[in-house]
Parts: structure tokens; sequence; C-alpha cells
């Protein structure tokens, strides 16, 4: 299937039925304001330039694809590489879009920035690029996540930002995006509003896309660089979907290559503690999109629930919801078990520790990769680094090993 | 003439209360309404409690996630909404609603709920006006009024088109931001409301922050009905359940100073 190339500057918003802007009306006009300045910014050479400049020197990309030769070797199919977005300034792929998003903001002479964050990777990207640039920062997390991701806050805090604890709904991501919004709409003339994944309204998903598409870009030259020729196999880990569209994007019009995408299935997709939005979700309305969300039959949002903060998100961009519904990308989901499994494996097998969140995908890869032939070329982007995790994974070690005994 | 042209045909202004279904229970929410009504409110907005409240304040938060986590259920709404029709058979009422509990359920199933139990206008807060087709077909097809939201953000070019497919009356946002009490509304609302009579004769009711009797006072003159919601809700989260007295007194103040001659 030929997937539709998006005009940035014809774009309205929605990918098929999906997408759109379910905001108040005291949003509208600052919408539509950013929509005029992004596609202004995008198609200007001296913002583009900026943006690389930072992107290069500030950052370190490109990031490397690298050959897991070991990982190949032992699990005896594919070819596996990794696109090290691990190896960004603050240690994910989220700086790539807060930069982006952050020069757009002084271009705006918007001279406050707000963004919600879960585990925090998003808040501290956010805070990063807004020191940076000296501009006010307040990041909206909420209060169970700050309790389980102190190191963050205190980054956030080192970053000159004020951390606001969010104690209505769930305290989690998605109370954390409620009470951003909710600060937007007091605030809209002097403020800009980071959203970190390819989530919101329009032109969020379509934004934090052209921000993250760098990754697929680079990993396109990279891999005909090194192997002469496409991938046969993408896979990405999916919360809200900013690192697997930023990876897909530049693959959408080729066929051949299979892209995969890899939600959260948290406790298992039989018990109600998941995250998968399109495994398990079905389409509703949250934070301005219309998209794959998890909700109760009332249509009120469920609460998600994956042992990674980043995918812990209840609903999914609505790019991904229209790439599932066309057939183009394939969504499955590994469970926390096999998530930490793949964590501790990679680790000692590479010396790569990666993010949980990003351990979901190359949980998948190890079950798939012994199937493929070795002639076959599978890419994982490997979203982020894993060092943030630390303390969770002991602790789930710890708990697993108390039921053992028992 | 309907039930909403009738009430501000009338010669005073309307007062247009907002009340949580579900708070603090849903046999209490139909006690809440009967006293409102009572002591001077022309027109009931029901809000549909909603777990991710994203233009509501702390108080409409809180009142809406009491009656979550107490199991209310979209059939508790409509049994509301329907035992207050039989009471009240010339009060309007409009329902309050995020959309995702609408579209959950189908667009079509909800409205014609609506219609059946005496629901006179829907307003969805998160429905801006690219988004509102579908949900126009359906009403239109119940002759029920979709409530257009003008905010203090919105340009005038984008107020013409709002008010072009306006019916019912026009819900004037009064500041930026959310719901909920605040100490001081803007008085410059007069200029909006202005610009808004340029464009259609409906009626213009004002929201948002309105809490107290002078502030009702100094806000209105120029528009045709007034919205209170979070004050009164609080008023119910402070007194627990001893709120009956405190409510209907309360009401009664904002009555008089709505309904009273400038």
């Amino acid at each position: 299937m030929n997937y539709p190339e998006i005009d940035i500057a014809t774009f309205d918003g929605r990918f098929g039925e999906f997408g759109g802007q379910y905001v108040a009306e005291t949003l509208m006009p600052a919408l539509s304001e950013l929509t005029t300045a992004f596609n202004t910014a995008i198609r200007d050479p001296r913002f583009l330039d900026e943006l690389n400049m930072y992107l290069k020197d500030y950052v370190g990309r490109p990031s490397p694809l690298y050959f897991a030769d070991r990982l190949t070797r032992h699990l005896g199919g594919a070819k596996i590489y990794f696109k090290r977005e691990d190896l960004n300034h603050t240690g994910a792929h989220k700086v790539n879009n807060t930069l982006g998003q952050v020069l757009l903001a002084r271009r705006m002479n918007k001279r406050r920035i707000i963004a919600e964050t879960g585990a925090g990777q998003h808040g501290v990207a956010t805070a990063t690029a807004a020191a940076l640039f000296g501009l006010e920062c307040e990041i909206f997390m909420g209060e169970e996540d700050i309790r389980r991701q102190q190191e963050n806050v205190k980054r956030m805090k080192l970053l000159g930002a004020q951390v606001t604890s969010v104690t209505s709904g769930t305290r989690t991501l998605k109370d954390a995006m409620n009470e951003a919004m909710r600060n937007w709409i007091g605030t809209v003339d002097h403020t800009f509003y980071v959203i970190g994944s390819v989530a919101g309204p329009h032109p969020y998903p379509l934004m934090v896309r052209e921000f993250q598409s760098v990754i697929g870009k680079e990993t396109r030259e990279q891999i005909q660089a090194k192997e002469g020729r496409l991938p046969d196999v993408v896979v990405a880990c999916v919360g809200g979907g900013s690192n697997a569209i930023g990876i897909f994007a530049a693959f959408l019009n080729d066929p051949g290559v299979k892209l995969i995408g890899i939600e959260a299935a948290g406790c298992g997709m039989a018990t109600d503690k998941h995250a998968a939005s399109i495994t398990g979700g079905e389409i509703g309305i949250l934070h301005g999109s219309k998209s794959y969300v998890l909700q109760t039959d009332d249509g009120q949002i469920r609460s998600a629930h994956s042992i990674s903060a980043g995918l812990d998100y209840p609903g999914i961009g609505p790019e991904h919801a229209w790439l599932h519904r066309s057939g183009r990308v394939e969504y499955k989901a590994v469970t926390d078990d096999h998530a930490v499994e793949a964590f501790l494996e990679l680790t000692r097998l590479e010396g790569l520790l990666p993010a949980l969140e990003c351990s979901h995908a190359v949980a998948y890869v190890m079950k798939a990769a012994p199937t493929l032939s070795t002639s076959d070329i599978v890419i994982l982007n490997l979203s982020g680094r894993g060092d943030k995790d630390m303390a969770t994974v002991n602790q789930y070690l710890k708990d697993k090993a108390e039921v053992a005994k028992r | 003439m309907n039930r909403i042209e009738q009430i501000f045909a009338k010669d005073n202004k309307v007062f247009i209360a907002f009340v949580t279904a579900g708070y603090p229970s849903v046999s209490e929410t139909l006690d809440v309404l009967d006293i409102v009504v009572d002591n001077g409110a022309d027109i009931v907005e029901l809000g549909f409690p909603f777990s991710d409240p994203t233009a509501d304040g702390k108080v409409i938060q809180a009142t809406s996630q009491f009656a979550l986590d107490r199991g209310f259920k979209r059939d508790d709404y409509f049994m509301i909404m329907k035992k207050f029709r039989q009471t009240h058979p010339d009060t309007p009422i409009v329902v309050f609603s995020y959309f995702n509990p609408i579209y959950q359920y189908g667009t079509d199933n909800f409205i014609k709920r609506v219609h059946e139990v005496g629901g006179d206008a829907a307003l969805i807060v998160d429905l801006p006006l690219e988004e509102q087709n579908d949900v126009l077909t359906v009403l239109n097809k119940y002759d029920l009024p979709l409530i257009q939201l003008v905010a203090p953000t919105t340009p005038a070019n984008r107020l013409q088109r709002i008010l072009e497919c306006a019916s019912g009356f026009i819900y004037q946002i009064s500041l930026r931001g959310v719901t909920g009490m605040r100490d001081e509304v803007k008085t410059s609302t007069a200029d909006q409301t202005e610009l808004i009579r340029k464009y259609t004769d409906l009626p213009v009711a004002l929201g948002f922050g309105i809490s107290s009797v002078e502030q009702i006072r100094s806000v209105k003159s120029p528009v045709d009905g007034l919205v209170i919601g979070s004050a009164l809700m609080d008023l119910l989260i402070a007194n627990g359940s001893e709120y009956k007295d405190a409510l209907g007194r309360t009401t009664r103040a904002f009555a008089k100073a709505i309904h009273e001659r400038d």
C-alpha cells in the first residue's frame, strides 16, 4: 500500500478519521497560531539550520546505527541493528522534539514553557531546552510519578524548572497532561505548551512527527551505507508513539520494510492492567484528538499500567491509529515480565542498558529474530538509556524473589 | 416557543445553574436540582462527570471524580434527567459533557436518550466548531440546539463563523482559564458581548468564574443570563451532608442579584 505523503502546508490534522482538535474554544486560536508558525518555520532555512546546528553540536546527532553482533549470534537469526537514540544528550529521543518546539516558542516570542511528564524524560528534555534558551519553565508531573522518579525531579529542578505536583485523577501522566492543558487555557497568551508525544490536538501530532523524523532519515542513510539496502523489519516501542513515528516515517512508502510497533501489555492483555491502546482499547477522544483509547463502556478513561512509566499512558497518537487501521504497521504487545527479561539480557550480552520503554521492543526482537533468515535485517529503535530505570528493575526483581519464596 | 426561548423571553435576566450529576449521590442530585430551581435558578446545566475534565477547575474536577468513584453510570444521568423533567415540566435542562462519553455510546444513541428524557440542549465543552458536523446532524434531527461557546481569545472572524452555527443561546466565557471561582471577573467582557450581538439575535449568557453577588452585579448588565457552577458545587463540598440550607440560601441570593433590575 502506498502511504499518502503528508503535505505540511495543507495538512488539516486528520489522519483518516483520527486526529482533529477536540479542545476548549479558548485554545482554538492558539492552535491556529501554532499551526501557522510551525508551517512557516519548518520551511524556513534559517530555522532549520539553527535546529540542525543544535541537533549536531548540542545533542550529538547523528546518532549511530550499531550492529549488535553478539546479540545477533546469540539469537542465531536476522542481523540486528540498533538506532542509538540512547546516546543523545539527556539520554533519549525526547530532546529532538523539545529543541524543535522550544526554538519555535522563541520564534513566537513566548516567554514561558510548560510541559507534562510521566517518567520525567520529556520533562528533563523540555527543562534542558528551556535552560538553553533562558526561558521560564514549569513541568506538570503526577504526584505518583514524582514519588517514583525522584532523580528526574531533581534534574528538572537543577535545570531551573518548577515541578508542579498533580494530585487529580490517577496522579500519573494522563492527569499531568490534563493539568498542563488547564494551565495553558489560562496562560495561552504568553505560554508555549511543549507536548512530548505524537498525541494531543493538531498540529502537535504533525509537529512532533516532523521533529522526530530525523531518526528515520538518518537510519535510512546509515543502513544503505552499511548494507547497501533497506532493512526487512523496523521495530519500535509505542506509548504515545513519538520514537516509533520518528523512525517509521522514513519507511512508510517502502512496502518491503515491515514496520512493527510494540505496546506495553503490562501484567498481560487478559488483565485490565496494561497500556496497549491499539491492542486492547477502542476508538475515543482523549487530550484533543481521536484515536485508540483505554476506556470503560461509559466512555470514562481507564488508567493504564506498565512497568515502564514512558509507556504508561491510556492513549496513542492518531497517526498510529491510522497506520494500524490501514494495515501499514503491525502492533503487538509485550508484558512487564518479558520487558525486564530483555532489559537484563541485553545488558549482559551487549553492555547496553536499554530504557524499560524500548526493552519492550527488544523483547519482541529476541523472540522474532531466531525465526527469521540470517540474511534478514532488523532495526530496533533504542529510544533511550535505562539508567533511570535501575530502581524500578531492582524493585521488580525483589518483588519477584519474594513471591518465589512464598 | 420551546422551553429555552420561553425562559429568555421573560423580562428578567436568566440564572443558569450548573450541577454535577451524581454529586453527592445520584438520588441527592435530584434534591440539589429541586433546591436550586425552587430558589430561583431558571435553567439547569447538568454536568456529565468525566474522568479527564481538561476545561474544569478544581471544584468540578472534585465533584466529577467523587461521582465516578461512587460508581456513577451513564444510565444514572438519563434517570436524573427523566425524574427531574417529571417534577419540573418547564425548566430547561442543558446537557453539559465532554465528547468522549457521548462518542463512546454513539452520538445518535446519546442524543436520542437526551431527547426522550426531555433534555433541551447540549453543550460539549471540547467540541469546537471544526469538530461539530456529526453532532450537529444528530441534534438537528431532534431539533435540539448545540450551545456554542465563545472565548475571550476568539477573534472576530472566527466569532462570526461560530455564531452562524449557533442556536438556543450563546455561552460567553468570561475569562482565559478553566471553570472555577475567581475573586475578580474582568468587566471588559462587555466589548465582546457587543460584538456577539452584531452577528446574532440569540440571547447571551456569561459564565466561568462568577461566584459572588458583587460579581453578578458588576458583570450582568450587558448579557441576558449568567451561569454559576463551581460556587454552588463548592458549597456542597464544604457543607457535606448539611448542604441543603446553605445551598438554598446562596442560590436565593444569586437569583435575587441576577433577577433584580439594575
